[in-house]
């Protein structure tokens, strides 16, 4: 009886070995058609941002963070030449994202060439954990070609405070 | 030889490896368009990480991310299991001759890809070749990778070469070296030394899912070990430390039953064996211990209760080889897909098991989910779903793109008519010759400073020269000579006043000529962009439909082919599902063979003058 059950508990599940033949021939299709779509899907992505947002009127602005020791960000509010174009919520899965080195693109959009005011609002729990908002402001000249703003929000190790800096890009 | 099987079963349990996301180097900064892509790829959005990475190589904006980019595409590809794209982008990059922490983690990658194609002596091949700057996390992984294609070669002395503990302090994957090592040492024969490694990762606190897993894992093995080896109050302890909902529970049980039955104490035995009894018919484990109680039972001398509880097992299994025919009507319906669903927004490349759920109907399906064949075949099938639903959306997306390109048509068609017209207007001709013939007038004002007067200087000159002539008129009067000599005071004081301004008033005037100049050029700039925005435009729509045009033929070839695959992708999963319940329809059928064969057993005991029986 004991020997039974000892097999019954060694029997081990064949199913890798039952259908090889046919999950390779399977696979090989499903490879090919994945490389396709992934093709397909970085052209229309391509031709997306070249319809959408062509080169001469490009405009974009990114998030960066730094650690974030000093500042746990809620939300950022973003406005361009005074008129809101985004408003981010941030989810936990963003903020590690943010935190371990991604840059968020926080809007893409068409501006003409000349001088632009970029306003964003950053808002969160600063040191000790207040409520915490402060803005930053940056005129940004557009030239003819594509222009990229970073905002970056970094921690200030001589005041144990957030520090907010906009980098332009060209 | 008993001993032997027990110890198999912990080895086929005990080769651990966890499976990473393609992870990147430590936090470093990098370029905005790198820095995009990561951010998708931290957050597990790999369809929209790896559309995003191959796009900026397109554009080859990744500038000195560009090595970094190619490991992690390579990567990604390796998480949608695309081997074959990702051995081809790992020989490219290598073939680049790259930086030696980019050529080792090529290598380390490649290792990698052949490793879960199966291919282990190509993989050890490639793990060979890397160097010494390998982050010490990849680093322990190639240590694992290693020992594990060691292990399965029978090489339990490169195994042990391989699995060397980190010394430069924990990391990620330094339980996984210590526990494979551990079984290396099994299989050497170094079972002291093996129980010890055991022991520590089974005995050592843990934080995470993870970690408790691994330390179930580290528990079970070590107790089936020690069960093998005929320490059976030790393996008992041991097994006990297994959690009740850890993985390997029901076999712990089971077995933790066995260590007390090995010892002769039965009634000890039928502790964990009724427990398991009670557990939903999905494991074998289960089901023996729906035959090891009245087993026990019996030979404890309660043939009465043993009886009862063989119509219990009997019943138990009659009524789940009833059910497992339900599922496969199921199954073979195609219901069953149903019943799986995926957690998470996007594909992703962590363990199917994280990202995969079963409802309450699928659970049957459970352990089918553990097999990492059918998990694969489900996640390609997952995969062509979701491909499907991106084509989707993007056949609507082409078509509007169409109807942009079309407007767009209109207007450029619209302001080609005012662009001319202004080209034509001949205001800018008329700005330019002004701007001449001010610079003319000012190179032949030279250094004359009353040309440089003011206009109310010039008028009171002008007033003063006439007021000379007036003045002429009264030459030989009385008054004359005061009058003249007021006059001059006041032409001097007016010609100093002009020559004191003079240099400032040449300086103004040149830079009102530079400013001119400044937006005379800007205008023809801006000018010659738009004359070629308007030479390029049309190149450009063209280049645009022809793109548009493409996407749509692509999509629209693309989408019955995912049609077709996805069908045949069901009817694969639905073969091995219906395999995977036929399998466990025929333990199971063993099992109630073996309760049926117990009963008949205890009847003919009774019949035949059997004493002591209870009811």
């Amino acid at each position: 009886m004991k020997y039974r059950f000892l097999v019954l508990l060694l029997a081990i599940w064949p199913l890798a070995g039952v259908f090889a033949d046919e999950t390779k021939s399977m696979e090989a299709e499903v490879r090919a058609l994945k490389k396709e779509v992934l093709d397909l899907n970085r052209d229309l992505f391509l031709l997306e941002e070249a319809l959408l947002f062509p080169g001469n009127t490009q405009f974009a602005v990114f998030l960066s963070l730094d650690v974030g020791a000093f500042f746990q960000l809620d939300s950022v509010e973003l406005k361009v030449d005074g008129k809101e174009v985004s408003h981010h919520l941030y989810t936990e899965r963003e903020l590690e994202a943010l935190k371990r080195g991604g840059v968020q693109r926080l809007w893409l959009g068409n501006l003409k060439s000349g001088s632009h005011e970029i306003t964003a609002f950053f808002i969160g729990k600063g040191p000790k954990g207040r409520d915490y908002k402060r803005g930053a402001t940056r005129k940004v000249d557009k030239g003819l070609g594509p222009k990229y703003v970073e905002l970056k929000i970094v921690d200030q190790e001589n005041n144990y405070q957030p520090g907010f800096s906009v980098r332009e890009w060209e | 030889m008993r001993s032997c099987r027990w110890i198999g079963v912990a080895l086929a349990v005990a080769l651990a490896l966890p499976v990473p996301a393609a992870e990147t180097s430590a936090r470093a900064p990098h370029g905005l368009d790198y820095g995009e892509v990561l951010y998708q790829f931290y957050q597990g959005r790999y369809f929209t990480a790896i559309t995003h990475l191959r796009a900026a190589q397109a554009k080859q904006v990744l500038g000195e991310d560009a090595g970094q980019g190619a490991l992690l595409l390579g990567g990604l590809y390796l998480g949608y299991r695309m081997h074959g794209e990702a051995e081809r982008l790992f020989q490219r990059l290598l073939a680049q001759d790259p930086p030696p922490d980019i050529r080792d983690r090529a290598w380390f990658w490649l290792g990698k890809v052949r490793y879960r194609r199966g291919l282990d002596r190509e993989a050890l091949a490639a793990l060979a070749r890397v160097g010494d700057a390998l982050p010490q996390d990849e680093a322990a992984e190639r240590r694992v990778m290693e020992g594990v294609m060691r292990l399965r070669q029978q090489d339990n002395g490169g195994a042990l070469a391989a699995l060397i503990p980190d010394e430069a302090g924990e990391g990620a994957w330094s339980p996984y070296v210590r526990f494979n090592r551990a079984v290396a040492l099994l299989r050497s024969g170094r079972g002291a030394e093996a129980e010890a490694l055991l022991d520590t990762l089974g005995s050592a606190p843990v934080v995470n899912e993870e970690q408790k897993a691994l330390r179930d894992r580290a528990n079970f093995a070590l107790g089936m070990h020690l069960l093998g080896a005929g320490r059976n109050p030790e393996a008992k302890a041991v097994l006990q430390r297994v959690r009740l909902e850890a993985l390997q529970s029901n076999q712990a049980l089971l077995a933790a039953g066995w260590s007390d039955a090995k010892e002769g104490r039965l009634d000890m035995a039928l502790v964990p064996w009724k427990r398991l009894a009670r557990r939903p018919l999905r494991e074998p484990a289960v089901a023996d211990a729906l035959l090891a109680v009245p087993y026990a039972l019996s030979r404890l001398g309660g043939q009465g209760a043993a009886l009862s509880q063989y119509r219990a097992a009997e019943g138990a299994l009659t009524q789940e080889l009833d059910r497992l025919r339900g599922l496969e009507d199921s199954i073979a319906g195609g219901r069953f897909l149903k019943s799986v669903y995926v957690v998470t927004e996007e594909i992703g490349q962590q363990p199917a098991s994280e990202w995969l759920a079963l409802d309450e109907a699928g659970r049957d399906l459970a352990p089918l989910l553990a097999d990492n064949g059918f998990r694969e075949a489900l996640q390609d099938y997952l995969d062509l779903a979701f491909l499907k639903r991106r084509l989707e959306q993007h056949r609507q997306s082409v078509q509007t793109f169409g109807a942009m390109l079309a407007a767009r048509r209109m207007a450029y068609a619209r302001q080609h008519s005012r662009v001319q017209a202004v080209e034509a207007d001949a205001r800018q001709r008329a700005l330019r010759d002004w701007r001449d013939a001010l610079q003319r007038r000012l190179d032949a004002m030279g250094d004359d400073a009353l040309a440089f007067a003011t206009d109310e200087e010039q008028a009171q000159l002008g007033q003063l020269n006439a007021l000379r002539e007036r003045l002429k008129r009264l030459e030989g009067h009385a008054q004359y000579g005061t009058l003249e000599a007021r006059r001059r005071l006041l032409e001097g004081v007016l010609i100093w006043r002009t020559h004191s301004a003079y240099s400032a008033r040449k300086w103004a005037a040149r830079k009102g000529m530079r400013g001119i100049d400044r937006a005379l050029r800007m205008a023809q700039t801006r000018s010659s962009a738009i004359r070629r925005i308007e030479r390029q435009t049309p190149a450009d729509f063209d280049d645009f439909e022809q793109r548009i045009d493409a996407a749509g033929k692509g999509i629209a070839r693309l989408l019955p082919k995912l049609e077709a695959a996805q069908k045949r992708q069901r009817a694969h999963l639905q073969r091995l599902a219906a395999h995977f319940v036929k399998q466990r329809r025929a333990r199971l059928r063993a099992h109630l063979v073996q309760a049926r064969f117990a009963l008949a057993q205890i009847y003919d005991q009774a019949a035949t003058g059997g004493a002591g029986e209870e009811e």
